[in-house]
């Protein structure tokens, strides 16, 4: 990735997630420990051994953001997540004038949950499983594409469906395309609604929790499944400058590998995820060394974490025993589409407030596990670089690179 | 100077055979391989359809496609369609790049609706079944980036993964992105095209609200991607130079007349860019049915806007014979184009894509070898 002067910078942030619907909110969760985690009511868990999840209760969009075509509620936490990022970037009279802004959108699901609850509304269609009608007009481009018609925007508009890493994807690729001068802006988004689908899927695989998620922890159960959506408004440094908006941070490498091992599996040498670490790394020119955190991936089930503990342990040498590494998905479940972006946003608010957020709900050391996980206390620390970490099925891994505008 | 990017190897597999000659031949033909198509008591959507089974639906499914005729791996059967087609197209690009280390090549695979069948199926099992009764193998292939996860699974290939999706515009998309992640330096090579699967009650939907005309297709296209230097560093010989390309999104206003506007701006934007006029053009190809097909009017007009000082050039149109491929059909046209070049001695192709959802890409390739006459 360039750096400067094309050298990519976050100037607006905005999520919902079950922990918080602005960024405020969201960080003091993340240190008060509020945790997201609550029965599952958005379908029917009768007939399933598991019934907890990480809904975001309540939202209901506003109507001024209403989308202009058919969607659904990924599309809509999107949307709520966008206005936020466009406002915290005081970009809004800017797209007006210049509509020539990319949208790069990441999901995993995209509007599957309209699917469901449409033939659940109508189970005289139940034996009509060829009915595909709501997914045939909310295809995986349409996050993107109602982004683009809210602020008619005509710049490239990209799906990149790269399942629990697409929220790092959309924001690696929304950083080149302005690196590369491509965009002047690029909103990069990541986004998920709550699905049956996913819920049976993980928990068939005998990943989920029945209550808590314990990532990184001595026993860890599994995972939670979580929904939200991030956004993040990306631009030149040059850019920013001009328009008299301050950087929140800046995105200085993004790596990418593929497993290339198994469709669902990590690989056990943690192979893909060392080769995205270092080729964040090596893209943001940085030595490892001047890594101040990392935010991991840490979904709580045991493959997971082992291969990402390994992961660090192997990238950062020595240090990996001792520098921070926390999970949100403790407090937020696994947010899967939407979970890159949030997390990036989770390691900017770290940067602007100079503190770790912690992995909550830890309860012991597993030796499979042995790095710095900031159990339960958030801590004080001086963070200049940050490394965000996401792993997805197909092998997919991302890693970001973030840091401070003063960096 | 930029980087000179060419095609070095190409697989495919459609209604019309998995050979570049096999397409070409069927296109040059321009008989249409749809044939009326009823969704089968058995198969999804027949009990109780809500929208009418009788309709004359037209489709062009790849008859008796099975890929163990193009792998020899275990566990083929169990991945959804799309991942099955898109693996075996993958076959055929294998043996040409096969010395690179597979840590220097990464997969871009574009594709419109990813294994929307497989979604299907597993919203059925869990429904009649039981939750606790689904194969969770199943749940991995609804996912939209595992096709593209299997290519890397079977081949090695390592360097990035990456599923892109916007529409019929999709496969063409993934050449774009593909060609981004090489600039960037992430690989010696990308393996970039598309695929999607038949899905004929996605068919009915789309043909009972507004597309009347669509024909389904489906159909998987891969090319190898690497620049110039890296094909003269191993000694691979190109299919194919490409000149220039470029993708746009422009929010669908509903009125023809702004949509041909807006793709005959895209089209001279286009050719700018490969600092080529309209007349060093000698191949067209549309995604859509050609002259005559109402759907797709914007695209031709607009190309006869563009070319109205010359000539307009041959014009084909994939669609037409292998009906609508989505993610494959941008990969499918530069591969017709490609093959349509070199057996006919023409220097020069523009393959254009348009969704009816506001994504428009094109791309222009010049036959390898051929000495470059831009202005």
């Amino acid at each position: 990735m360039d750096i400067s002067p094309q050298r990519a910078c976050v100037t607006g942030i905005g999520l919902i997630t079950p922990i918080g619907s602005d960024t405020g909110s969201f960080w003091s969760s993340l240190l008060s420990g509020r945790s997201g985690a609550a029965p599952v009511r958005s379908f029917d868990t009768s007939g399933l051994s598991h019934k907890i999840g990480c809904p975001v209760d309540g939202f209901v969009l506003p109507d001024p953001l209403k989308p202009r075509i058919p969607s659904g509620r990924c599309t809509e936490l999107a949307l709520y997540a966008v206005s936020q990022a466009v406002a915290d970037a005081q970009l809004d009279a800017d797209l007006r004038e210049s509509p020539q802004a990319a949208v790069v959108v990441g999901t995993t699901m995209g509007e599957v949950t309209q699917f469901e609850q449409d033939r659940a509304a109508h189970p005289e269609r139940e034996a009509d499983d060829g009915d595909v009608s709501s997914l045939a007009h909310r295809p995986l481009d349409l996050m993107g594409r109602a982004i683009a018609a809210m602020y008619d925007l005509s710049g490239d508009v990209v799906a990149v469906p790269a399942a629990c890493a697409a929220g790092a994807y959309a924001i690696g690729v929304a950083a080149s395309l302005v690196s590369r001068g491509r965009a002047r802006f690029a909103i990069a988004v990541g986004c998920e609604a709550f699905s049956r689908l996913a819920f049976v899927g993980f928990a068939r695989m005998h990943a989920m929790s029945a209550d808590a998620c314990r990532p990184f922890s001595l026993n860890r159960p599994g995972l939670l499944l979580g929904e939200g959506a991030g956004a993040l408004v990306i631009e030149s440094v040059v850019s920013a400058r001009a328009r008299g908006v301050p950087p929140i941070g800046m995105v200085d490498g993004f790596g990418l590998s593929c497993d290339a091992h198994h469709v669902t599996g990590p690989h056990p040498h943690a192979a893909g995820a060392v080769s995205a670490l270092r080729d964040a790394l090596e893209r943001a020119r940085l030595d490892p060394s001047r890594i101040d955190y990392v935010n991991a991936h840490g979904t709580g089930t045991n493959l997971n974490d082992r291969m990402e503990s390994l992961a660090i342990r192997t990238v950062f040498g020595d240090r990996g025993a001792h520098i921070p590494v926390s999970s949100i998905k403790a407090l937020t479940g696994h947010m899967m589409g939407a979970a890159g972006a949030v997390e990036a946003i989770a390691s900017l608010l770290a940067l602007r407030h100079q503190v770790a957020p912690p992995t909550w709900n830890w309860v012991g050391s597993d030796p499979d596990c042995a790095i710095d996980c900031v159990p339960n206390e958030p801590r004080q620390t001086k963070l200049r670089h940050v490394v965000s970490n996401s792993y997805a099925f197909g092998g997919n891994n991302a890693s970001l690179v973030l840091s401070s505008p003063d960096s | 100077m930029g980087t000179t990017w060419v095609l070095t190897s190409a697989g495919l597999v459609t209604a019309a055979g998995d050979t570049p000659a096999d397409l070409l031949a069927a296109l040059s033909a321009g008989e249409p391989l749809a044939r009326p198509s009823r969704i089968q008591a058995g198969e999804p959507g027949s009990p109780a359809a809500r929208t009418p089974t009788d309709l004359s639906l037209r489709s062009a499914p790849i008859g008796g496609f099975d890929p163990k005729r193009y792998m020899d791996r275990k566990g083929l059967k169990d991945l959804s369609r799309t991942s099955q087609l898109a693996c075996a197209a993958a076959s055929r690009v294998a043996p040409a790049i096969s010395r690179l280390p597979p840590d220097e090549v990464g997969v871009v695979l574009g594709s419109a609706w990813g294994s929307l069948q497989t979604v299907v199926q597993f919203e059925r099992a869990a429904c009649t079944d039981g939750p606790r009764f689904v194969d969770p193998f199943l749940f991995a292939e609804t996912v939209a980036n595992v096709p593209a996860g299997q290519i890397s699974i079977f081949f090695g290939w390592s360097a990035f993964n990456m599923t892109v999706s916007s529409g019929a515009v999709s496969g063409l998309s993934a050449i774009l992105r593909g060609m981004d992640l090489l600039f960037e330096g992430r690989a010696e090579l990308a393996v970039v095209g598309g695929a999607d699967e038949l899905n004929l009650p996605l068919l009915r939907t789309l043909v009972c609200e507004g597309r009347p005309d669509l024909v389904g297709g489906e159909a998987a296209c891969l090319l190898a991607l690497e620049s110039s230097d890296s094909a003269a560093a191993r000694g691979a010989a190109p299919l194919g130079r490409i000149d220039g390309a470029i993708e746009w999104f422009t929010a669908d206003s509903g009125h023809l007349h702004a949509a041909v506007g807006k793709t005959a701006i895209f089209l001279r934007s286009l050719l700018d860019q490969c600092r080529v006029e309209s007349r060093d053009i000698d191949l067209l190809v549309l995604s859509g049915g050609g002259p005559g097909d109402t759907g797709d009017w914007p695209e031709l007009r607009a190309a006869e806007t563009v070319f109205s000082g010359a000539a307009l050039p041959a014009v084909i149109a994939p669609e037409r014979v292998v009906g609508q491929t989505w993610g494959a059909s941008g990969p499918l046209g530069v591969v017709a184009a490609l093959e349509s070049l070199r057996s006919r001695d023409k220097r020069r192709a523009l393959v254009l894509n348009r969704s009816e959802t506001g994504h428009l890409a094109g791309i222009v390739v010049s036959r390898s070898g051929h000495r470059q006459n831009g202005r």
